[in-house]
């Protein structure tokens, strides 16, 4: 009788070619010739242009920096959720709730006298307090799941789940309701906001404005010192890793939990405010119907593939984004070989899924080595 | 290790921002793609040179391009039969027509969010004719025509335009009318559903248009005429769709249906309740929806934007048009432009099916007076009638060319004195000429009209015309359209 | 005494283990005969847990070949170990909580395609469990069953299935006398029907009193391996801690009871009729009252499972009490809190500290962090600097203060659980079961150090264990729990062995 048997052990010396930085990018090259095969097989497009494409992708900054800002963000909101066992996929409704609180703030509250007068300085200290406001409406958001996770443990992910359904809902409420426009010619959706609200756009860098730039550094900033330096983020990793060990040290974890899931949220609706001050303008309505662009949950991804380390963050929504805009980018050479009611999204997802699933393979082998044993 | 793996990160990052500094730093010393070409001596204020100072009232002498690169952008999936999917068949017919000039591409689904980074891509690979088609493109369209000078932006359905941002469309309520003629006939109960994507101007325009024909017909043959009109607010939504269609049949008491919504998910759903002994009738929208529902579709509205996108790309490659021109542009496109049709099937020899045969024996069976000259003829001689006079209106084309002759539309005569005296300009007959009596939907200052913002009932005189900028701007229903809200 | 050595059982050759930054086993080559006892005999961290997980086929190794019965395998799993008749009963019961003793046998028997009548089998286990002098219900849920009669279960089943090799990991160590002996007793049945046994301790009494070899692993290589004539407490003391060994027991803890006793008494610590609940609802502390004093090492005596373990989460504040009132340092702490007690200057030794100290994925340095970084902002380089001070003081093997906890051995876990707790007891400390994973010689100088913490620094010390032989030997006072109740307090001098014994099992 033959029997095939593994051995999995885990590997005592680490290798300098399976670090984490050569992991991630020999993942996404491994997975960009597995997509290739893919697509090569059903559509037939030669290698050179599919590359080609991937290369005009990654050097087209104008493409990339936008979808990568919001990732990056956004990721880091979620990764600091995940640091502290808090999995934060309802960062899409935080986002959403930090868009309603900035266009709240710009449009219907007092605040909105401001923007129309003349007086830049003060216009621009109003701006960041909507930023911020929009950062404490999406912290609100995730502190409900979190307060439900703390006292009365209830596990998280779907009541967060949840909670984006929710937020879409409100949003489309008041979109089509008391925050319709006047001059939308009938459609449903908010007016813009005043010029003088909106975030300033960087001559040559058109899809950056100054705020976010700022933002996405003193996120990244702030996220690595909170997690590399300070009490409360080793807290966090603890509450994360073993928090009897937290409790017995004399910390309440029900605390730790509301402030990680105060932080998680913050950030992402911090990036709904920029969103919305920088770039949207207005909300749309059936918000939930992918007008998002679902950044709140392809920074899923961005979190999965820094895997708990906050220093990865930024390299992973560059992939992130990367093969998301050549998702869309191979539009243009799939242009009428696409099966009908196959979209670029779909390719997108083509590449980001096989990437992570060649990442998630190459991360056990980096840990473990498994032999194939036959036994006779 | 973890020092080294620091170091690794960074190592990689610095890489990275390195190529893209890099990038940046090498791609601004090269000039954007355009398809003017200016010959040496010549100045053109729009060109890389920005900050120019030197402004010349010399005119451009503009060389019309060897090849064009077209793209598209939509807002919906080409899957479906409705919007995205007849604008890309319309790509499809210019790219093959024109291959020897022509090179194109599109963005299918692209929401409103990601549209300015669609639009870098597309002028980033040579890109410099955009066409934009949905609504929402509006302000992003126009904010990307201000920093691409040099691409021409064309957008589909909108008011704003700049000198390289030009509009265009082809709208469908000469053909509302007509299915309407037909519903009228058809409808047993009187009451007439219409579900709308959204109650914009175009939207309720094509309500009136279908309600006014069912009254038409429906009126003389002693049937008391609702229109029910039930909102999705989405463009594409098959489910919301079908969900509105049950509740107009089961709760309404609707049999006739009429839509504004992008997929074929109506027309199957009423076949499908025809299947369970259940007849009610249907008008395809947009696309081809006949082989959907052969038992319950009896006409609809086909349109044809290949006869649009021609003309502009033909404009374009003979130098008419160019991105300095284009402040006027707006196409406005109707019947008798050919780019919209009546019917819900083309045969394979490319004629259109105008009415279903099904339908026709008992449309032929149903007599009623034409009210122009008061004889009486069958539904289906009536619905024939209407469309050859909505048909031949030969000056009406190139009015709709351009904003600046819209105003002339709805002049029905000139006189130019002699012999001839009484000239035709635009068609014999249209729908929206007085009497009618209507509702506004939006009042005040939400309303787009001057009839709504002054008062929040209209009344159009007798043998008044409705003009360009009422149809565009149209706010509100004819009396007997009840708006049941948002569903 | 059977005929010993009679056929080779098991050969392993070369045998090499690495974990991150420690090689377990460096090249271990041993043969067992069939009808032995072999114990196998080591400090923390010599190897003998990973050589037992190796022959087990929890772990596989690096390098090196086994033979059973003059055959090569090769182990991919466990289930692959059974089949070749090795049982291994490790130091926390592997059985399913929620189902009956019999319907545990079942599962993995039935597995095998050996019995699968559940009569029958509840008659042998009835059977099996009564030649131990035991008595256990066959149909009584596991979850309900004592520390010690899950073991029993454990080795039942093991014979029941036929088990050639079976290892016990230092199961025995905490067991009272009388069970012990039982259970050597059914060791010694197994072995005259020709069964090998794997014995892993650190003790070395408990191996000179079963085993008929010893084997004695040091860091990571076979020290040597006695037969049962050569045996020498001494002899084996140096082979496992080499130039180390430390002078016996007695005397060196005699240095301490000379200075002690006579200080004024003045109380720390009261719990006043404590009732508390255990994890799953039942009450586990029933009315207890204690006193601790400043200065006094208080030694809680007691059969596991008498609510030891939730007076020490009371103690620490980890655990809710439902009634009574808890007075530490003159304020009343009751259910305010673990940070009201941390703070006050008390320190804590758990049994388990991977469960209740430590994050095993967080680096040395961090763990240290979290108990003592009471700033914003966290000052690495003070923390590293003081964790390779403890590296070096406790003896902990580890490449760097950053490498992750989980890849000490229990025992350096234990010792970095010691070194941080201690320094933190600045008025009291409680320890439970603290030296469950230590070797003889450590657990020696963890003793002293107790008492000199309350001799020396007047601090109150409450040494929870399970281990009566320790806690005569430590305490100044010996309280004896039963059913979540004191049921006995002596002082050091009137103690009396046999007294407590009885208290504990009342």
């Amino acid at each position: 009788m033959v029997r095939v048997g593994f051995v999995v052990t885990r590997r005592t010396k680490q290798n300098i070619l399976m670090s984490t930085p050569v992991v991630i990018s020999g993942s996404l090259v491994l997975g960009l010739l597995i997509s290739y095969v893919i697509i090569w097989i059903t559509m037939g497009i030669d290698i050179i242009s599919f590359f080609g494409t991937f290369y005009q992708t990654i050097t087209s900054y104008t493409g990339l920096l936008e979808p990568f800002v919001f990732l990056a963000m956004i990721g880091t909101a979620i990764t600091i959720g995940f640091y502290g066992s808090f999995w934060n996929v309802g960062a899409e409704g935080q986002y959403v709730m930090g868009m309603l609180g900035a266009i709240f703030l710009t449009m219907f509250s007092p605040l909105n006298s401001i923007f129309t007068q003349d007086n830049v300085l003060l216009a621009t200290l109003t701006k960041v307090v909507v930023v911020i406001f929009g950062g404490v409406l999406g912290a609100f958001w995730s502190l409900i799941p979190g307060a439900l996770k703390a006292y009365a443990k209830v596990t998280e992910v779907p009541v967060l789940l949840l909670m984006n359904y929710i937020a879409y809902s409100i949003s489309d409420y008041l979109t089509a309701g008391p925050w319709k426009g006047k001059y939308t010619y009938g459609y449903i959706r908010t007016d813009q906001i005043p010029e003088s609200a909106r975030l300033t756009t960087i001559p040559g860098l058109e899809m950056l404005r100054y705020e976010v730039l700022a933002a996405i550094v003193l996120i990244t900033v702030f996220a690595y010192v909170l997690l590399e330096h300070t009490t409360l983020g080793l807290k966090i990793k603890f509450l994360g890793t073993n928090p009897v060990a937290l409790k017995s040290s004399g910390y309440d974890d029900k605390v730790v939990t509301l402030l990680t899931a105060t932080l998680s949220g913050f950030i992402a609706g911090l990036a709904g405010s920029l969103r919305l001050l920088g770039y949207d303008f207005r909300l749309p309505y059936n918000i939930g119907d992918g007008k998002t662009g679902f950044y709140g949950y392809t920074a899923i991804l961005v979190a999965w593939l820094s895997f708990r380390n906050i220093r990865y963050v930024l390299i992973s929504a560059l992939i992130v984004a990367s093969l998301n805009s050549f998702g869309y980018r191979m539009q243009m050479l799939l242009k009428g070989l696409l099966p009908p009611g196959l979209s670029a999204y779909a390719i997108s997802l083509v590449l980001i899924g096989v990437t992570l699933v060649v990442y998630t393979i190459v991360r056990v082998l980096k840990e473990y080595s498994i032999k194939l044993v036959i036994k006779t | 290790m973890p020092k080294q793996e620091t170091l690794y990160a960074v190592l990689i990052i610095l890489v990275i921002v390195a190529g893209v500094v890099g990038y940046f730093v090498g791609s601004s010393s090269v000039p954007p793609p355009t398809t003017v070409t200016v010959p040496a001596g010549a100045t053109l204020t729009q060109t890389v040179t920005r900050v120019s100072t030197v402004t010349t009232t010399v005119a451009p002498y503009i060389i019309p391009p060897e090849k064009i690169k077209a793209a598209w952008i939509y807002v919906g999936p080409i899957g479906d039969l409705g919007w995205s999917y007849m604008h890309d068949l319309g790509r499809r017919v210019v790219e093959k027509l024109f291959s020897s000039w022509l090179e194109t591409t599109y963005y299918e689904s692209v929401s409103e969010a990601e549209l300015l980074s669609r639009i870098d891509e597309l002028v980033r690979a040579g890109y410099s004719v955009i066409f934009t088609t949905s609504f929402e493109f509006m302000e992003k369209t126009y904010e990307a025509s201000k920093k691409y000078p040099n691409v021409m932006f064309f957008h589909c359905s909108g008011y704003m335009r700049r000198e390289n941002l030009g509009t265009y469309f082809a709208d469908l309520y000469q053909v509302y009318y007509l299915n309407g003629l037909m519903a009228g006939a058809l409808t047993k109960t009187g009451k007439i559903g219409y579900v709308a994507a959204f109650t914009i101007p175009e939207v309720i325009r094509h309500i009136n248009a279908f309600a006014i024909g069912a009254k038409e017909v429906g009126e003389q043959l002693g049937k008391n005429i609702e229109v029910y009109v039930v909102e999705l607010g989405a463009w594409v939504a098959p489910d919301k769709a079908v969900d509105a269609v049950r509740y107009l049949v089961d709760v309404v008491g609707v049999d006739v249906v009429a839509f504004t919504e992008d997929t074929s998910a109506i027309v199957e759903y009423a076949q499908d309740l025809y299947r369970k002994g259940k007849q009610i009738y249907v008008f395809g929208h947009y696309g081809p929806m006949y082989e959907y529902g052969p038992d319950v579709v009896v006409s609809g509205q086909l349109v044809r934007w290949e006869v649009i996108y021609a003309d502009i790309l033909i404009k374009i490659k003979s130098g008419v048009l160019n991105p300095t021109n284009l402040n006027n542009v707006d196409y406005w496109y109707l019947l008798n432009s050919g780019a919209v049709e009546l019917g819900a099937h083309v045969f394979e020899n490319g004629s259109v099916m105008m009415v279903n045969p099904k339908f026709v024996a008992e449309l032929k069976g149903i007599y009623v007076r034409d009210k122009l000259t008061g004889e009486m003829l069958s539904v289906y001689d009536l619905v024939l009638r209407r469309y050859e006079q909505m048909k031949y209106a030969a000056l009406l084309l190139p009015l709709q060319f351009s904003a600046l002759t819209h105003g002339l539309e709805n002049v029905t005569y000139i006189d130019i004195g002699g012999k001839e005296k009484k000239y035709l300009v635009s068609a014999i007959f249209d729908p929206f000429t007085g009497p009618l009596d209507g509702w506004c939907l939006y009042t005040g200052e939400k309303a787009f009209t001057e009839y709504c913002k002054k008062a929040t009932t209209v009344s159009i005189a007798a043998g008044k015309r409705l003009g360009h900028h009422d149809l565009w701007n149209m706010d509100w229903f004819v009396s007997w359209v009840k708006y049941l809200g948002t569903r | 005494m059977s005929f010993l050595g009679n056929q080779t059982v098991l050969r392993i050759s070369n045998i090499v283990k690495k974990f991150p930054g420690v090689v377990a086993l460096d090249g271990v080559s041993l043969e067992l005969y069939s009808g032995e006892i072999r114990s196998l005999l080591g400090e923390n961290g010599s190897g003998k847990s990973t050589l037992a997980k190796v022959i087990a086929g929890i772990y596989s190794p690096d390098s090196g070949s086994i033979e059973i019965e003059g055959r090569s395998v090769r182990f991919t799993s466990p289930a692959d170990a059974i089949r070749y008749g090795i049982f291994y009963i490790p130091q926390n019961p592997s059985l399913i909580e929620n189902l009956t003793v019999t319907e545990n046998i079942l599962l993995v028997s039935k597995s095998l395609g050996l019995l699968t009548k559940v009569d029958k089998v509840r008659e042998i286990v009835n059977e099996e469990v009564s030649k131990l002098g035991y008595q256990i219900d066959p149909d009584t849920e596991v979850s309900r069953l004592s520390y010690t009669q899950k073991q029993i279960v454990e080795l039942v089943k093991a014979s029941l299935l036929g088990a050639k090799i079976l290892i016990v990991d230092e199961v025995t160590t905490y067991l009272p006398k009388v069970v012990r002996e039982s259970f050597y007793r059914y060791m010694r049945h197994m072995k005259d029907e020709g069964r090998t046994i794997i014995l892993i301790t650190h003790k070395i009494s408990e191996a000179v009193e079963v085993a008929d070899r010893i084997t004695i692993l040091r860091s990571g290589v076979v020290a040597k391996t006695l037969e049962r004539e050569e045996f020498d407490v001494d002899l084996i003391r140096k082979l496992m801690f080499g130039e180390r060994a430390l002078p016996t027991r007695k005397e060196h803890l005699e240095n301490y009871t000379l200075a002690s006793n006579r200080r004024e008494k003045v109380e720390l610590a009261r719990l006043d009729n404590i009732w508390a609940n255990d994890d799953s609802g039942n009450i586990a502390l029933r009315g207890l009252s204690l006193k601790i004093n400043r200065g006094e090492v208080l030694g809680v005596a007691g059969i596991s499972g008498n609510g030891q373990k939730e007076l020490a989460e009371v103690l620490v504040g980890l655990r809710s009490i439902k009634r009574g009132h808890y007075y530490l340092d003159g304020a009343e702490v009751t259910n305010r809190g673990v940070k009201a007690i941390r703070t006050a200057g008390v320190g804590f030794i758990p049994e388990a500290p991977l469960y209740y100290s430590f994050s095993g994925d967080l680096s040395l340095v961090e763990n240290v962090a979290i108990a003592s970084s009471n700033n914003f902002l966290i000052r690495w380089g003070s923390l590293a600097t003081k964790v390779r001070e403890f590296m070096n003081i406790y003896g902990i093997s580890v490449s760097s203060p950053k490498a992750l906890v989980k890849v000490l051995s229990g025992g350096n876990v234990m010792r970095l659980a010691i070194a941080r707790e201690l320094e933190l007891s600045k008025k009291m400390l409680i320890a439970y079961n603290a030296t469950r994973s230590l070797d003889e010689m450590f657990s020696e100088t963890f003793l002293n150090t107790i008492r000199m913490l309350a001799r020396r620094d007047n601090i109150a010390v409450v040494y929870i264990s399970e281990s009566l032989d320790e806690i005569l030997a430590v305490s100044d006072k010996v309280a004896v729990i039963s059913s979540g109740k004191i049921v006995g307090l002596f002082e050091r001098e009137s103690v009396d062995r046999e007294t407590v014994e009885k208290l504990m099992v009342m």
